[in-house]
């Protein structure tokens, strides 16, 4: 009993003091709420708004990418959408940027306001040259919401 | 004379010097994976959706250095009573964090060799392979005789 405190007590101090020397990644107290998720995911990243997402599509140029895993997508996802869960940006990246210099805008979309999937699709892609992608926050359910068809089971 | 027990080697000494030195490579694996990855840790830990969100940030910066040093305290058969006591604690804990999630239906990734909270919850192998790593701990933690351990290394030479 007394090793093991002993043990938690000192993997605490390592703890504190890899934090403390290392250059400060995450703070000691942070906020998790739905709102400052919200925000910190997307930092950096370009929101589209639904409206604009709606006019792409209507015209034919919207290349939606669905952030979720594939049991949600097959479930149900926006009309053309591509299934990219974050993990396989950068197998999925040359053939976006394919798409993207066809003239196709690329909007990264997953579900709920909090969901760190699309923004992190969004960031990979980034990095594997996709500049312009967007990110559709809240998509699949503000698509649904707004009585939008949608493609799958 | 009884007959020999089949499953009598489920108790051997041998046995727990296997299970310490596996248990502590991957405590120190996972710890270190994480411990590299603070925010994609807290990340991971919040949409377990259980701790209050003053508790993520504290969690995500010194549960994996408790797991370091216990996969080192088992590596090296020091402290091994203490370790793997703290082990099967730790293992236990989330255990019931993964019960809880799959009675609730929540689709996660695991966050346990990874900091990636993205692809589908497979939350039932999960904890299959967390209950199997917990009852190799309780194994270590009743059964262990420092075989192969740093401790008997330095009992040994020093009687030289």
């Amino acid at each position: 009993m007394l090793q093991a405190a002993a043990l938690l007590a000192l993997g605490m101090a390592v703890g504190i003091a890899i934090h403390e020397t290392r250059a400060p990644t995450l703070p000691w107290v942070g906020s998790w709420s739905a709102e400052s998720l919200a925000s910190r995911h997307l930092e950096g990243l370009v929101e589209v708004s639904l409206e604009d997402a709606t006019a792409l599509w209507r015209e034919g140029r919207a290349l939606f990418l669905d952030a979720r895993d594939t049991g949600s997508y097959r479930a149900g996802h926006l009309p053309g959408a591509m299934n990219i869960p974050p993990e396989e940006a950068e197998a999925a990246g040359e053939e976006v940027k394919v798409l993207v210099e066809a003239g196709l805008e690329p909007i990264a979309y997953c579900d709920g306001v909090d969901c760190p999937l699309s923004p992190e699709l969004a960031r990979r892609l980034q990095a594997q040259g996709v500049r312009s992608v967007k990110v559709l926050v809240n998509g699949w359910s503000r698509w649904r919401g707004a009585g939008l068809p949608t493609e799958g089971r | 004379m009884g007959k020999p027990n089949p499953l009598a080697w489920l108790g051997s000494p041998t046995v727990s010097a296997i299970f310490r030195l596996f248990l502590g490579a991957i405590f120190l694996y996972a710890g270190l994976v994480k411990g590299l990855d603070p925010p994609g840790f807290a990340q991971a830990i919040y949409n377990y959706r259980i701790l209050p969100g003053w508790l993520i940030n504290p969690m995500a910066i010194l549960m994996p250095w408790i797991e370091v040093v216990v996969g080192v305290s088992l590596l090296l058969g020091v402290w091994v009573p203490g370790g793997s006591l703290l082990a099967s604690g730790l293992l236990a804990v989330f255990a019931a964090a993964l019960g809880l999630n799959m009675a609730r239906g929540l689709d996660i990734g695991c966050g346990c060799f990874s900091t990636a909270s993205t692809g589908p919850g497979n939350t039932l192998w999960y904890l299959v392979r967390d209950l199997g790593l917990l009852a190799m701990a309780l194994q270590v933690l009743f059964c262990d005789r420092q075989l192969g351990s740093f401790r008997r290394l330095l009992q040994r030479t020093s009687k030289r």
